[in-house]
């Protein structure tokens, strides 16, 4: 294929700008893509695709799919069935990666819990080249779903420790532990990820210091900050694990294709043909199916490093310490297998390694020897290593980890890891979270022995200090303080539906334990709660699918979540104010219901009212009057205004807001009913003091929006007090579910009361 | 003045609140008995409005309160007549057409609820001898109001259909 690198000015005779483009404007560029299909032989080879300064991955699909306009690709696919990214190296490679680099490679967690169990038996198999590097422990494994505050918290306080620790959040981890026969060297196979992405860039790494990950962005800030202009910053993609030698970068859809541009192929035109980026049917068991064609995929992007490659396989695969490791794997399969599904994996992995053989012909940049290595493996010759195995971890005296099932005992040693800090060449030690009554295949006696066969940097680290400090909830070892709840295993709702998870949280967590995880799991739960609508539901739900790895799918964000709020409905009609209360009962949210202005305004002394749904035209005192008469009161004792202290002495009035004073600090939001459509009614409301309006009859759709929309700008506004909210709503729902089949007659409600006592102890939390 | 629409019911609408009767069964045919009731209320209200006090803010309001629950229920006519109400009490408009005119827009499969609908009792000529100053006003709000009647009475129909017994 010819090639020629493609310059920053007009590229080819057909680019059409190329006489029109002034200099200074967006110029036209190219970027090589390549797709990754096998039912389609007949566009199997890059494709140049013009791109603009502001143009997104996205963008860049639909010129593809525009492109390809007449091919049956084109038909089969659209924007969101197609993803661009990279493959990216072998574990081998990573290995060697690893070891050389300072330790502490940052590994971002997006979708390994969708990994099927297919991925994640080859995973295993990753581990039998992965183990000779001890020092390769440091992961941060982030879940998806971690908000970007929470990360930065969490990440500060790694770093300043310098723990290494696989900080979960939910069940995820969990599963991919339980997926993962060895979440110790497991990680390993992701750590060199990052490395060999930057190098790729031609940047130095070392990740403890330099990566900073929030919500999944990579972000390569600190490495050679001078040297990189903000904008490469913060590339936002996803990794999947495809196998044990294999995983694949996607690029998020909004991502900037300039940027993606600049930090993978360098400057401008710099790209040649032959390292095109990858377009990947989004489907994983695809990209599995055509493994064969994997191979010579992936080292197009890996070029810059082959070399090195090659040396390193030589390495490690042929030193006698795979052994042991891999006998764990022959364990470990074993016990899977008893498993139906594993039985496909094992199947999987065999035609896996076949088609990696295959490939080899095709592709002169994979050492062969690799692959030899590959297909010695005891996984697939378990009978070999045995021997080897038992030698090995019969001279393991000491395990390299310690197993923690207390606070005490796990600040002691943080601390100690904390102020190991300092001593450069060993190896750090990492602190791994894991939940309670973890069972997974994991076998940590037996396992670790394996798993870690003495290396010379391991035994270094031995003399020093136990390796890794895990914690294990299993059944021998006793457990106090460590709950779930802590790391956000389990979400509170959950505590009474059915679920999949063998563990229910039974014990309020510790207050001073471990804040940082639990704070950020409770800001999780908010901000996910405002960005991406989804349901309290659906997050159990998604707890749930995540525990069967069978479903990954996607939840979808138009699933309805109702932030926890109090709302005020003003409405003259009954038969509107049913309707309404019925809607806020079905979704779980309080009201209370006023009849006119007057006791809209009543009602809204009482406090605690985040919301109100005000109908205009309401006898006594008309919904614009109360409005207004609503907003001098804020004005008077300083609502919404940033507090002046003295100006909350104002006795008379703030007397009724003492209760409510945390509450009272955030303005209510006033969402009008407008009966029609003049606009002067509505112009009328808002200089009221309403914030919005909704056009009668009130389309119910419309209004959950508006109370989500509202209802999470008041969660934001007013954290604390919504935090209460919501986990009085969890601990109240069962009840509250009875409660309601009554009070539908009544109509109303009045919650914050009966439950004062659970918001203490969400104050704990 | 928009026209009137041509169905009876929003259907759309109404099946929002009939979705709603998964959770309790009955809780949209609880709210339909519960609005023949308040607008037969209402309309009592609106004729002893018109015969005594005349109050023309009165009959806007009651226009207004109609006009919400009917519009809330999808029974869209209905709420159609009640904003004309409100907008001749608040003399906003000053015409209300002809019952013949307003009937004919009835969708094809609508006009069925016309048979054996007995609509003598609205369709005389309305003549008010009065020197209220509103007198042309309380004219036209006592035929919107015999409107009202019997877009009632064919809301009623189409709903018997539906929930299968007489409302």
């Amino acid at each position: 294929m010819t090639t020629d690198p493609i310059k920053i000015r007009p590229l080819s005779p057909t680019t059409t700008q190329r006489t029109t483009t002034p200099l200074n404007t967006a110029v036209v560029w190219k970027v090589w893509v390549k797709l990754e299909d096998d039912l389609n032989s007949s566009i199997n080879q890059s494709i140049a695709i013009e791109f603009t300064q502001h143009d997104t991955v996205d963008d860049l699909k639909s010129k593809l799919l525009l492109k390809l306009n007449k091919s049956r690709w084109s038909t089969l696919n659209d924007n969101t069935s197609i993803a661009i990214g990279l493959y990216i190296e072998t574990p081998k490679i990573m290995g060697h990666n690893v070891s050389k680099s300072p330790r502490g490679s940052i590994y971002m967690e997006n979708n390994l819990f969708k990994s099927k169990p297919k991925l994640s038996l080859q995973q295993s198999i990753g581990n039998n080249t992965s183990i000779n590097n001890t020092d390769t422990h440091e992961l941060f494994t982030f879940n998806k779903s971690f908000s970007s505050t929470a990360l930065n918290r969490d990440f500060n306080t790694i770093k300043t420790s310098n723990l290494h620790t696989v900080t979960s959040s939910g069940a995820l981890i969990s599963q991919q532990l339980q997926e993962r026969n060895s979440p110790f060297i497991y990680p390993q196979g992701h750590s060199p990820k990052i490395s060999a992405f930057s190098k790729f860039t031609g940047l130095s790494l070392s990740p403890i210091n330099t990566l900073q990950i929030s919500n999944f962005k990579y972000n390569s800030n600190g490495i050679h900050r001078q040297s990189i202009s903000a904008s490469r910053n913060d590339l936002k993609y996803l990794t999947e694990i495809i196998d044990n030698n294999t995983s694949r970068i996607i690029f998020e859809p909004d991502e900037i294709i300039i940027r993606i541009y600049s930090e993978v192929f360098g400057p401008m035109g710099v790209q040649q043909s032959s390292e095109p980026l990858q377009v990947f049917t989004t489907d994983i068991s695809n990209s599995i199916n055509i493994k064969s064609r994997r191979c010579s995929q992936i080292d197009v992007p890996l070029s810059k490093l082959s070399s090195h490659v090659n040396n390193e396989n030589m390495n490690i695969n042929h030193s006698n310490n795979i052994s042991p490791n891999s006998n764990n794997n022959t364990k470990n399969l074993a016990e899977t297998n008893k498993l139906k599904r594993d039985i496909i994996m094992n199947y999987e992995l065999r035609s896996s390694s076949n088609n990696n053989q295959k490939t080899s012909n095709d592709t002169e940049r994979f050492d062969d020897t690799n692959i030899d290595s590959e297909m010695n493996s005891p996984t697939f010759n378990p009978n070999t290593s045995s021997d080897n195995l038992r030698r090995e971890s019969v001279t393991e005296t000491e395990p390299d980890f310690r197993i923690i099932t207390d606070e005490e005992q796990l600040r002691k040693v943080s601390n100690s890891i904390a102020n190991d800090e300092n001593i450069l060449h060993a190896p750090k030690q990492a602190i791994l979270l894991l939940p309670k009554n973890f069972e997974g295949d994991v076998k940590f006696e037996s396992q670790q022995n394996d798993a870690y066969s003495p290396t010379s940097a391991d035994m270094d680290l031995k003399s020093k200090k136990p390796n890794i400090i895990p914690f294990q909830e299993g059944d021998t070892v006793p457990h106090s303080g460590l709950q779930e709840q802590e790391i956000g295993l389990i979400h509170p709702l959950l505590e009474g539906s059915p679920s999949n998870e063998p563990t229910l949280p039974n014990t309020p967590p510790n207050i001073n334990s471990r804040p940082t995880l639990t704070d950020s799991n409770i800001i999780h739960k908010g901000l996910q709660t405002s960005q991406t609508n989804s349901n309290i539901v659906g997050t159990t739900d998604e707890l749930k699918s995540t525990t069967n790895p069978v479903k990954p799918k996607m939840r979808s964000t138009s699933e309805n979540i109702f932030p926890r709020i109090n709302i005020l409905i003003v409405e003259d009609n009954v038969i509107n104010q049913t309707i309404l209360g019925s809607f806020l009962r079905k979704n779980k949210i309080f009201y209370k219901v006023a009849k006119n202005g007057r006791e809209a305004v009543d009602k809204w002394k009482e406090g605690g009212i985040h919301l109100i749904f005000m109908d205009l035209q309401l006898p006594v005192l008309s919904g614009t009057d109360a409005a207004k008469e609503i907003r001098q009161y804020e004005k008077k004792i300083g609502i919404g205004i940033q507090k002046k202290q003295s100006s909350s002495s104002d006795l008379s009035l703030s007397e009724s807001f003492l209760n409510t004073k945390s509450s009272a600090c955030a303005p209510v939001i006033i969402v009008a009913f407008t009966a029609s459509n003049s606009l002067a009614d509505k112009r009328a409301a808002l200089i009221a003091g309403c914030n919005d309006y909704l056009t009668k009859p009130v389309n119910l759709h419309w209004l959950s929006k508006k109370i989500t929309e509202w209802g999470c700008m008041q969660g934001l506004i007013d954290f604390d007090n919504w935090k209460q909210g919501q986990s009085r709503m969890t601990n109240n729902v069962l009840v509250k579910k009875q409660a309601s089949l009554k009070s539908r007659k009544s109509g109303t409600k009045i919650p914050t009361k009966q439950s004062s006592s659970h918001n203490i102890e969400a104050d704990n939390i | 003045m928009t026209s009137i629409p041509a169905d009876i019911i929003d259907w759309t609408i109404l099946n929002e609140i009939i979705y709603m009767d998964e959770d309790d069964p009955d809780f949209s045919k609880s709210l339909i008995i519960q609005f023949i009731d308040q607008a037969n209320t209402t309309f009592d209200s609106m004729q002893e409005e018109l015969d005594n006090n005349k109050d023309l803010s009165k009959l806007d309001n009651l226009g207004h309160f109609l006009k919400g629950s009917s519009a809330t229920l999808g029974l869209q006519r209905i709420a159609w007549v009640c904003e004309r109400i409100q907008n001749l009490g608040r003399k906003d408009e000053n015409f209300f057409p002809n019952l013949n005119d307003l009937l004919s827009t009835l969708s094809e499969k609508d006009s069925i609820y016309l048979k054996n609908l007995d609509l003598s009792v609205y369709s005389k000529d309305i003549t008010m001898e009065s020197t209220h100053a509103d007198n042309e006003y309380l004219l036209m709000i006592t035929k919107a109001l015999n409107q009202a009647r019997i877009e009632f009475l064919l809301a009623r129909k189409e709903l018997s259909r539906y929930y299968k017994q007489e409302l």
